[in-house]
């Protein structure tokens, strides 16, 4: 009911200034040439939050994973297995496959777990990254329930000649060795990169769960991983674009036990490689866009008892176009294809799966202190289609100008998710599965101070996101195993975050903070499951925080990153929890130049207050530690 | 909670100590035994918790106050139990936890739940009986490969020897000096000679064996689930699989007196209990619990419970019947109680996944 009136509220800001513009349609058959492609996707995402991950900071943490920087400039809560082990995301309190991940516009969470393992995504393998807070099932696809995370290679293309080399060295063992270069002119654009990452992670931890809480060396924590990139544009004219985007990785990694189990010498082998091709056509009737991709994913895990290997290609197209209909007024239409080939040994058989989707998006921004999107997707899969994901959204700017822009935001959209492979595919598997779908409706404010040299930010969301038809694996009468479509989940909560930046002089200041409460919970269970009703859900901490603060004065530069993780419960009764806990890295560093070339330094000190924490219970994490950072660049 | 006044707590303890005096000065002999623990007298519940969580617990259940303490190893001992408790055993006043992914056993005073140590080197332990002085705990070992029974001196809960036996033991008895295993996952059972602690021979009954119990005429009971041949999708393939059975084993001579298959070959019995009397057995069977006298010729068609238990025994001071409810191992389980003649009685919450009572 509140749906509808919501939308009602929404159709109304739409229709209204709608049949004011009629008279200068005319406009409209003047069709002129705007770079519409180089938008961003988000530019159909009005009214919902959308952050960027600061890109200084990307660059700095460089040999970190994603998992790591999205812990410490994000509300997402990181389940992590350990360090630097299999971390997932817990997004405005959802489940590790209710977050999208996109890498140039392709999902990359494997199709049999559903899910992206954040701490085989290492940050030198994109150059930005987009977080959408929130359902966005029309412009995302599948996952997108808790929110998207969108990783894409730099839009500033190198001129010239670049080469950059660096190694790393840390605490426990740990190494990082990477090679880069890149060559740009007016026609063509290249940029390779290549790395090994290595970690002994043979941390000392106080074994509490032992008699005596004895002191002991993690075993069967190492890591292993190296991999490459490879972008490529060649604009042919100035109406023809290719790009191409190589991303190979492979990681071999063994699985911390916790405190608790026996070490059963578990390891996990993932082989990675994203290939895609795209090319982009302006012309009088618009922009179009082509792109195709590959995905080979291999992993293997295996531990004294078990052996299990799975196999996935994944072939898919993506075609869209887009015109300007008027002067403020685009359109997007597009459709997509997948053909997933999965060869798990567990299935029994091999397995394959064609899906679909049309999509069109409008983005009209009525009067300059108007914006509005409606974005619509109907995904098109063999036997079970997703519902239709439409969402609508606004900024309103309640003020405008060069100082000071206040922005009312509002955004209602849908979210769904596909069942994975495993989950039906599995010998217990479900066929009978429908589809997960979310309505997520938020509002928020957002306010930017532009003066002389100082930078204010701030941004304010309340949320409310309702997850239906919610999958999970429980145990049928004879004890096995079987995914059920079993819950209704209720997620609302606030972020709040502000960023500063000050420049004097010689000194730059950049500051911020994040600031998230979470408020998840099970309403509903469509089986008689003994898990309590209206109970935060567990690993979903209702309070989380970042702040960070950096300093740039000559050739040094100095930061701090602090992450706080409120308590999580451990049971679903509510009665067991994780205590919180706050991590602070701190970074000091020098540049020093000779003409072209350029040599960096930095020395970090991690988890600097010492602090004894667990993200996951009882898996050992390790406490202060230190890491060295050289970096040669040339141009 | 906030410390008393000084002058009060002075006054208190005066009080206390006159009181403590007045008692055992008055009547010192009449006085009732002074308790050896919290837990001295009451069932316990092992709950498995989930693998790989860390989470199992015992709890423990008053039976006049009705009252639960969900943990008590975690509340006496302030450290997790382990992960996916598989079995208890109690030996002369103490307690045995077989942890089974912690590869452990943990040795705990019965009365107290205090820790008294950890015997590990175990591998996929199962189940604990022990005579002599001696433990003998099962153990998988391996998937695929034969399992073990490790010998434990009880007083240096150290493996002093172990003992190759079938595939995937699993429960054991000790009777007349011999240590009775159930090779889950062939159709024999080992016996070993608890005095020299060498197998002494290998009976062959019937597929996957997983529990056993002696009853008052000082023969084996034996509950084997059958052979199970799985369709790629986890379904039973019934025309290659065995129905399970009941079977009756004379411990004087190793023969087989009863054998008595259950209808279909698609279900596994399991859980075999015997009451305090120790005439008459209980089994899960098909989703339902089931009652059979010892002196029965054939298996029952009736069910005692119409409904299905994880874990199942009866309380041999009271023939009440506990059932444990593990739901779907995301919340806290429950125990339901049974009078004797099925009809219910009450329920309690413990914790994730109950598999097993131990009563004293």
């Amino acid at each position: 009911m509140a749906r509808w009136v919501y939308f009602s509220f929404l159709f109304y800001w739409l229709g209204l200034p709608g049949a004011q513009a009629q008279t200068d349609s005319l406009r409209g058959k003047d069709l002129r040439e705007v770079q519409v492609f180089g938008q961003p996707v988000t530019r159909y995402a009005a009214g919902s939050r959308v952050t960027t991950l600061d890109s200084a900071f990307l660059h700095l943490q460089n040999n970190s994973t994603l998992a790591e920087v999205l812990q410490f400039r994000t509300p997402i809560y990181l389940k992590t297995y350990g360090q630097g082990m299999l971390a997932t995301a817990a997004f405005r309190g959802t489940s590790a496959s209710q977050t999208a991940v996109l890498w140039h516009g392709f999902n990359i969470n494997t199709p049999t777990l559903g899910l992206t393992d954040f701490s085989i995504i290492p940050v030198n393998s994109f150059n930005q990254a987009t977080i959408q807070h929130g359902s966005a099932g029309a412009t995302y696809g599948t996952g997108a329930i808790g929110g998207a995370i969108l990783l894409t290679s730099s839009e500033d293309q190198p001129t010239g000649l670049q080469l950059q080399a660096q190694q790393d060295f840390g605490s426990f063992g740990y190494s990082y060795t990477s090679l880069g270069g890149g060559y740009g002119n007016a026609k063509l654009n290249l940029q390779t990169n290549i790395y090994q990452r290595q970690a002994q992670n043979n941390f000392k931890f106080r074994n509490i769960t032992k008699f005596g809480s004895p002191t002991e060396k993690q075993e069967n924590a190492s890591l292993t991983g190296r991999g490459f990139t490879q972008d490529a544009t060649f604009k042919l004219n100035s109406r023809n674009t290719f790009g191409f985007h190589g991303w190979y990785a492979f990681n071999d990694n063994e699985s911390q036990p916790n405190m608790v189990v026996a070490n059963t010498h578990a390891r996990l082998q993932n082989e990675n490689l994203r290939l895609m091709t795209s090319w982009q056509h302006q012309s009088a009737l618009g922009n179009t866009a082509v792109k195709a991709a590959f995905f080979n994913d291999f992993m293997h895990y295996q531990d004294d008892n078990n052996n299990s290997v799975t196999k996935v290609q994944t072939y898919q197209a993506q075609a869209e176009h887009a015109v300007l209909l008027k002067e403020k007024l685009s359109l997007k239409v597009g459709g997509e294809a997948q053909y997933f080939a999965a060869d798990v040994a567990s299935y029994g058989r091999e397995v394959s799966e064609k899906r679909a989707a049309i999509f069109t998006w409008l983005r009209y921004n009525i009067f300059p202190r108007l914006q509005l999107s409606a974005n619509l997707r109907q995904a098109i899969i063999s036997g079970f289609n997703p519902p239709l994901a439409p969402t609508v959204g606004f900024n309103y700017y309640l003020k405008n100008n060069p100082v000071n822009s206040l922005v009312l935001k509002g955004n209602i959209s849908r979210g769904y998710r596909v069942s994975t492979l495993n989950d039906r595919f599995w010998p217990t598997g479900n066929l009978n599965l429908i589809p997960e779908a979310s309505w997520s409706y938020e509002t928020g404010l957002k306010h930017q101070l532009k003066k002389e040299q100082l930078q204010i930010s701030t941004e304010a969301t309340l949320y409310h996101l309702a997850v239906d038809n919610w999958i999970q694996w429980i145990p049928n009468l004879i004890g096995q195993w079987q995914p059920q479509n079993l819950k209704k989940v209720l997620s609302r909560g606030v972020e709040l975050s502000t960023e500063v930046a000050y420049q004097m002089q010689t000194i730059k200041l950049t500051a911020g903070s994040n600031y998230a409460y979470t408020h998840t919970e099970q309403q509903k269970s469509y089986q008689a499951s003994g898990e309590p009703l209206n109970q935060q859900l567990i690993y979903v901490p209702k309070h989380t925080a970042t702040a960070f603060g950096n300093i740039y004065h000559k050739n040094w530069l100095g930061s701090a990153n602090l992450n706080f993780t409120g308590y999580r419960y451990t049971t679903a009764e509510n009665d067991r929890w994780l205590p919180s806990f706050a991590l602070l890295n701190l970074m000091v560093g020098k540049t020093f130049m000779f003409q072209r070339y350029q040599f960096q330094v930095i020395g970090k000190i991690n988890n600097a207050t010492n602090q004894v924490y667990q993200t996951m219970e009882y898996y050992a994490m390790p406490q202060r530690n230190y890491g060295l950072s050289l970096r040669f660049k040339f141009n | 909670m906030k410390n008393p006044h000084p002058v009060k707590r002075f006054f208190l303890h005066v009080v206390l100590a006159s009181t403590a005096l007045f008692f055992t000065a008055c009547d010192p002999d009449s006085s009732p035994a002074a308790p050896k623990g919290a837990y001295e007298k009451g069932v316990f519940i092992l709950n498995e918790g989930n693998f790989q969580k860390g989470n199992s617990a015992v709890s423990f259940f008053d039976r006049d106050t009705k009252t639960v303490v969900p943990d008590i190893f975690k509340t006496v001992n302030n450290r997790p139990l382990g992960d996916v408790a598989q079995s208890m055993a109690a030996h002369n006043n103490r307690a045995y936890l077989i942890i089974n992914n912690s590869n452990k056993v943990e040795v705990v005073d019965i009365n107290t739940f205090g820790s008294l140590g950890t015997i590990s080197g175990l591998a996929m332990p199962r189940y604990f009986a022990a005579v002599n002085n001696k433990g003998y705990v099962t153990e998988w070992v391996n998937y695929g490969s034969k399992g073990r029974v490790s010998v434990i001196d009880l007083n240096t809960t150290t493996v002093t020897k172990t003992i190759e036996v079938g595939l995937m033991p699993e429960n054991l008895i000790i009777f007349n000096n011999k240590v009775y295993v159930v090779n889950g996952s062939e159709n024999t059972i080992s016996i070993i000679n608890a005095g020299t602690d060498a197998l002494e021979t290998t009976v062959t009954l019937a597929y996957s064996p997983n529990s056993l119990v002696l009853d008052r005429n000082n023969k084996i009971w034996v509950l084997a689930g059958g052979k199970k041949v799985y369709n790629p999708d986890f379904t039973v393939n019934e025309s290659q699989s065995t129905a399970g059975s009941l079977i009756r084993l004379n411990p004087v001579n190793n023969a087989i007196e009863l054998n008595l298959p259950f209808a279909s070959r698609k279900d596994s019995p399991g859980q075999l209990k015997i009451n305090g009397a120790k005439n008459i057995l209980y089994y899960r069977y098909a989703g339902k619990i089931y009652q059979f006298d010892i002196a029965a010729t054939a298996l029952p068609t009736n069910a005692l419970l119409n409904r299905n238990f994880y874990g199942l025994d009866v309380d041999p001071a009271t023939d009440l019947i506990y059932g444990a409810d593990a739901g779907f191992f995301t919340a806290n389980g429950k125990v339901v109680r049974f009078n004797p003649n099925g009809t219910p009685l009450d329920s309690f919450q413990v914790a994730i996944g109950p598999n097993s009572f131990l009563f004293r």
